[in-house]
């Protein structure tokens, strides 16, 4: 009897403590909290707004300000490496890709937010999950947005042009029918022009099981055959005449989306935010397809991610913020309406919410749990950043005829070598 | 005596000290904001170091790894190439401008042209380069629009400089030419007068007379344009790329940031110095030059 009252009093005893540390979060005076971004403030701000909504506690605790750090994910790492440094105060909730992930995580700067995951866990998808979970078992980041590669299309000008995404399989398949549709239509069904993005060969790289380094952190890639075929490939995109000559990221690009001049493109799941922004006036004409077999598989740099620093001023309350807003199913649901984004969530495989959109036909949803199904990242190193920006010039070198693919391979083996050294060192 | 002697010394040391304190001010944010950060960087260019965390001595290393890298020279090629391909117009235009608007002819409107001529210097450089960006587009771009063609600028490596070097000479034009109207300015009309009665025509005059006179300006012109134009950073990334230009047309400073980018600041440090070194010594070169002829 007394052992049985013992270990309810020590329940009880820790119950209490876990409740006073949950109060605790949400108790005491309203503090500010950075959100750090890149971009634009605009979406998140608006999803703050709904989060403040759904979570009256939130709001009630703090004031979070949305600020741009950088103009992209290597400039917000870039940011967080000078404050760091400097020993300023860090943003709260820093938004970067997976990319960055293993340099911050390796070097012990991230806090553990398992204990705010946790009631979200059993719901995540494993492979996300996986992702989120570092070399010790903790967890340190939180997804932003998981990126698988899907394919979006015109529906109307695929079915106009006799062309059926599931029946593209192979990397020829896929030319053929970007000839074809660009006949009956005069469309393009993707733009290979240079220069070529890094996530170009990334997203080639990240479904096969390929590191610009040996397992001991040095470069050795200039004879693996997957580069080698995935460098190959990309040329052999871009000379065949059947994708247009634009680069991404032009004002071209965007303009031929807006123009309906490109009517499909092979990316990963963040496209669709552009989408609807660049043409908003094509909503109920795109639809949602798995990449062709022969290229399956990877993603686009893993995942948009949430980093929360140790030293982060607020770093327990930024976590257990962090784990709502990316896992809370009903506050999804209001996420997905500003920005179309769904969760990695078991339980979202089958909620109807997702299933629906008016930009989109329903092949959205389904298509993007089966690409996350085959969600894989390239296993980044702590040096990637540097990586990305040499092999990235030497792609452009080998696909503009610049250098032959041995002489571009060696060069930017060797300049690896040259200007990183060990990528673990 | 002594104390007669005592106030005398004392308003003698007070009056040697005042200037010093009249410079503290200066002394003190020159050492806080330039020469520690000076010595650091080169301390760091000997180290290896993300940023944070411990830092690694690697000794010259990094100056070692970067003068064997062949992506550095191509850089400082494309510099070079940057710099002579927009100077020569820019001196040429802007003083042409600049002798025109002095002009009897033109002078009254002088109003009108200066601050027309002066104008993309107002204008922010990464608006004019995204402008830019739009103007030289393969499709939606106004130079293929009016000449109906799709000539690839941004995505061709032999035509990628064009862009950049066409927003350099428009933007920078504005700028020398006021240098060298002021320097004009200097010039005394009983000189230009002397030419004109001793029978010389507006072109003798141009060559006899103004250019050997404007001399000195045109050495300050040209070191000052050399050591801007090694910085250039902004024309050539904002218009060629997203985010870094590729290597077949990136500037030199884009060692240093792609090297801050990817965390090795110890290598972006050793950059910054090889930068330095190299503008030091086209300086001494450029002045060497003009005073030879002097």
């Amino acid at each position: 009897m007394k052992k049985l009252l013992a270990l309810v009093l020590t329940l009880g005893l820790l119950a209490t403590c876990f409740g006073a540390f949950a109060e605790d979060l949400y108790a005491g005076e309203k503090v500010t909290m950075e959100m750090a971004v890149w971009n634009s403030v605009e979406t998140y701000e608006q999803i703050n707004a709904a989060l403040i909504q759904q979570f009256p506690e939130i709001g009630e605790k703090a004031n979070i300000e949305v600020v741009i750090e950088g103009d992209g994910d290597v400039g917000i790492a870039q940011k967080m490496r000078l404050l760091l440094g400097a020993g300023e105060e860090l943003p709260d909730m820093v938004r970067v890709n997976y990319a960055q992930f293993a340099e911050f995580e390796s070097a012990g700067l991230l806090y553990d937010m398992s204990a705010a995951v946790e009631p979200y866990k059993d719901d995540i998808i494993p492979a996300v999950l996986d992702m989120m979970t570092g070399e010790d078992g903790g967890i340190y980041c939180m997804p932003q947005e998981a990126k698988p590669k899907v394919w979006y299309y015109r529906t109307d000008i695929f079915e106009q042009a006799g062309v059926d995404p599931k029946e593209v399989k192979t990397v020829d398949d896929f030319i053929a029918a970007g000839k074809k549709v660009h006949e009956a239509t005069g469309t393009w069904i993707e733009n290979y022009g240079t220069p070529l993005n890094a996530y170009d060969l990334m997203m080639i790289l990240s479904g096969k099981d390929f590191s610009f380094t040996d397992e001991n952190g040095d470069f050795k890639f200039a004879d693996n055959e997957i580069i080698r075929e995935a460098f190959e490939r990309l040329k052999k995109f871009h000379d065949s005449g059947a994708f247009s000559p634009i680069d991404e990221w032009s004002a071209d690009w965007q303009a031929a989306f807006t123009e309906g001049t490109i009517s499909s493109q092979l990316i990963a799941s963040w496209m669709k935010m552009h989408l609807l922004t660049w043409a908003p006036d094509q909503a109920g004409k795109w639809g949602c397809a798995m990449w062709p077999e022969e290229m399956q598989g990877g993603s686009d740099a893993g995942m948009g991610i949430w980093i929360v620093f140790k030293d982060a001023p607020h770093a327990a309350l930024a976590a257990d913020i962090l784990a709502k807003y990316s896992f809370d199913p009903e506050f999804r649901h209001a996420v997905y309406s500003i920005n179309a984004v769904i969760p990695p969530l078991e339980s979202a495989k089958t909620d109807d919410f997702y299933a629906s959109s008016d930009y989109f036909d329903a092949s959205l949803r389904d298509v993007y749990f089966e690409a996350l199904e085959q969600l894989r990242a390239y296993p980044y190193e702590p040096t990637f950043s540097a990586e990305q920006t040499i092999i990235r010039d030497y792609l452009n070198e080998y696909v503009n005829g610049n250098l032959s693919l041995d002489e571009a391979l060696q060069k930017a083996q060797d300049d690896m070598i040259n200007q990183i050294g060990n990528a673990f060192d | 005596m002594t104390q007669t002697l005592k106030p005398r010394k004392r308003n003698r040391s007070q009056r040697q000290i005042a200037p010093y304190l009249f410079i503290l001010p200066f002394l003190l944010s020159f050492l806080a904001f330039f020469l520690i950060p000076v010595v650091y960087s080169v301390v760091i260019s000997l180290m290896k170091y993300k940023g944070y965390g411990t830092m690694r001595y690697v000794g010259f290393d990094n100056y070692r790894r970067l003068l064997t890298y062949g992506a550095m020279w191509n850089s400082l090629l494309n510099t070079l190439q940057y710099f002579v391909f927009a100077m020569i117009p820019v001196m040429i235009v802007s003083f042409l401008l600049a002798v025109m608007v002095r002009s009897r002819v033109m002078s009254r409107y002088q109003k009108i042209y200066k601050p027309l001529i002066f104008l993309p210097q107002v204008c922010a450089v990464v608006a004019s380069a995204l402008v830019f960006k739009v103007i030289f587009g393969t499709n939606v771009g106004a130079i293929n629009q009016v000449l109906g063609t799709s000539i690839n600028f941004l995505g061709d490596t032999k035509l990628m400089k064009l862009p950049v070097i066409t927003m350099l000479i428009w933007r920078n034009t504005g700028w020398y030419f006021i240098i060298f109207l002021s320097g004009l300015t200097t010039i005394s009309e009983d000189l230009t007068e002397a030419a004109k009665i001793d029978g010389a025509n507006s072109v003798q005059t141009l060559f006899r007379i103004t250019i050997p006179v404007m001399k000195p300006i045109f050495k300050l012109t040209f070191i000052t344009y050399a050591i801007g134009a090694f910085k250039l950073y902004t024309e050539p990334n904002l218009i060629l790329s997203k985010d870094e230009a590729p290597l077949a047309v990136a500037p030199f400073v884009n060692m240093i940031t792609t090297n801050i980018n990817g965390g090795n600041l110890g290598m972006a440090c050793a950059a910054g110095w090889i930068l330095v070194v190299l503008i030091m010594f086209l300086t001494i070169m450029q002045m060497g030059m003009f005073k030879e002829e002097q």
